[in-house]
């Protein structure tokens, strides 16, 4: 298997960030399953497959693109539930997925182009 | 709290998930290992939540939780990899070392229980040809041998009781050379030959037996004292940062 390009994300990841910072922004924090919820939601698939969706988690906040901690026991025990390990984006994160939108917004454009110059010219 | 997070369904398929997950993580630092079990325990439950929210029944949720441990598997055996890689390098020799030994009991287990079944197909086919009137004394005794080899390497897969297993290997792994010869004796021509022209062939098959039977009690004497204080030690050196026990 090719080995990924440091720095690069994979679509699962871009994903997440998508996904977790749109629900950052609405609620302050994320949680796995708030996440899978929002990305199959968006994209109309299955549910992430648990191991798939927290080895990224792991390994995101390992590379520093993701922080995460565990809720005060407050809240989940008023609610009578486990606590949930809360996600943020980071500012690397951020960077990260904006530096992925503008790259494929600029390869998008320039397929845009190659397919204008190889249409052929109607009279 | 309504159905279906009392449901059976949801319980039976979320302690399948846990036992999993239990399951992935054995071994691990602690810390990793109950950080994650805590992370699937609250998805598990904010899962079936949802479902309630969404008016899911318990059979569709059910079925939704076992899809996703399923997909989820081969990466959860790469996490759990790559947590064993990151654990401290005494841990990660000691772990191979333990798990070299489970295997050379086990392989004698399995090679003493092949030597009784061997025996036993002998016995039985010089039955069926009239070789024999009668079922050689010796060749019950490796018979017996062998089954009491294979009840204790099927016991050496419970930690628990491993170290009194292989203490119980050692016994039938002393005699089982030498009985199988005997067997053979009344059951072969070329254990008949053998057996006439080698005349040490009974101190040999006596010491081979006695040198694997060492190793089975040496390896039962490691089982069986206490885990060390450095082992401990070990383990609480290795935790990752990153992870986190929520109810520490």
């Amino acid at each position: 298997m090719p080995r990924r390009r440091p720095g690069a994300l994979l679509p699962l990841e871009l994903d997440i960030l998508d996904a977790g910072s749109t629900l950052q922004a609405a609620e302050g924090s994320f949680f796995g399953f708030s996440l899978a919820r929002a990305i199959a939601d968006r994209d109309g698939s299955t549910l992430l497959a648990h191991g798939t969706l927290y080895k990224a988690l792991t390994r995101m906040a390992t590379a520093g693109l993701l922080e995460s901690e565990w809720e005060a026991p407050e809240p989940a025990e008023a609610e009578g539930r486990p606590r949930r390990r809360l996600y943020r984006v980071t500012a690397a994160g951020a960077t990260a997925l904006e530096m992925a939108r503008l790259e494929a917004s600029a390869r998008a454009a320039a397929a845009a182009a190659a397919s204008r110059a190889t249409r052929p010219v109607t009279a | 709290m309504s159905g279906v997070l009392r449901s059976a369904e949801y319980r039976l398929a979320a302690r399948h998930v846990l036992r999993w997950t239990a399951w992935y993580t054995r071994g691990l630092d602690p810390a990793v290992a109950g950080a994650r079990q805590d992370e699937i325990a609250s998805d598990l439950y904010e899962h079936a939540r949802w479902a309630e929210e969404a008016g899911v029944d318990a059979d569709e949720l059910a079925r939704s939780i076992r899809g996703r441990a399923l997909r989820g598997v081969p990466a959860d055996l790469a996490w759990r990899a790559g947590a064993l890689q990151r654990v401290d390098p005494r841990l990660r020799s000691a772990r191979r070392a333990e798990a070299s030994l489970r295997s050379l009991v086990a392989t004698i287990g399995i090679v003493d229980a092949a030597l009784g079944a061997f025996v036993a197909v002998r016995v039985v086919r010089a039955l069926l040809i009239g070789d024999v009137a009668q079922v050689p004394g010796p060749a019950i005794g490796a018979i017996a041998l062998g089954t009491i080899a294979l009840i204790a390497t099927f016991a050496l897969s419970g930690p628990r009781q491993r170290g009194w297993a292989a203490l119980l290997l050692a016994v039938p792994t002393t005699l089982i050379f030498a009985q199988t010869a005997l067997a053979l004796y009344f059951l072969s021509a070329t254990a008949v030959l053998l057996v006439n022209r080698v005349s040490w062939w009974q101190p040999a098959a006596l010491a081979v037996g006695l040198a694997l039977a060492a190793v089975c009690v040496t390896a039962a004497v490691h089982w069986l004292r206490p885990t060390r204080g450095a082992a401990r030690d070990i383990r609480a050196d290795a935790s990752t940062p990153n992870e986190g026990v929520p109810h520490a």
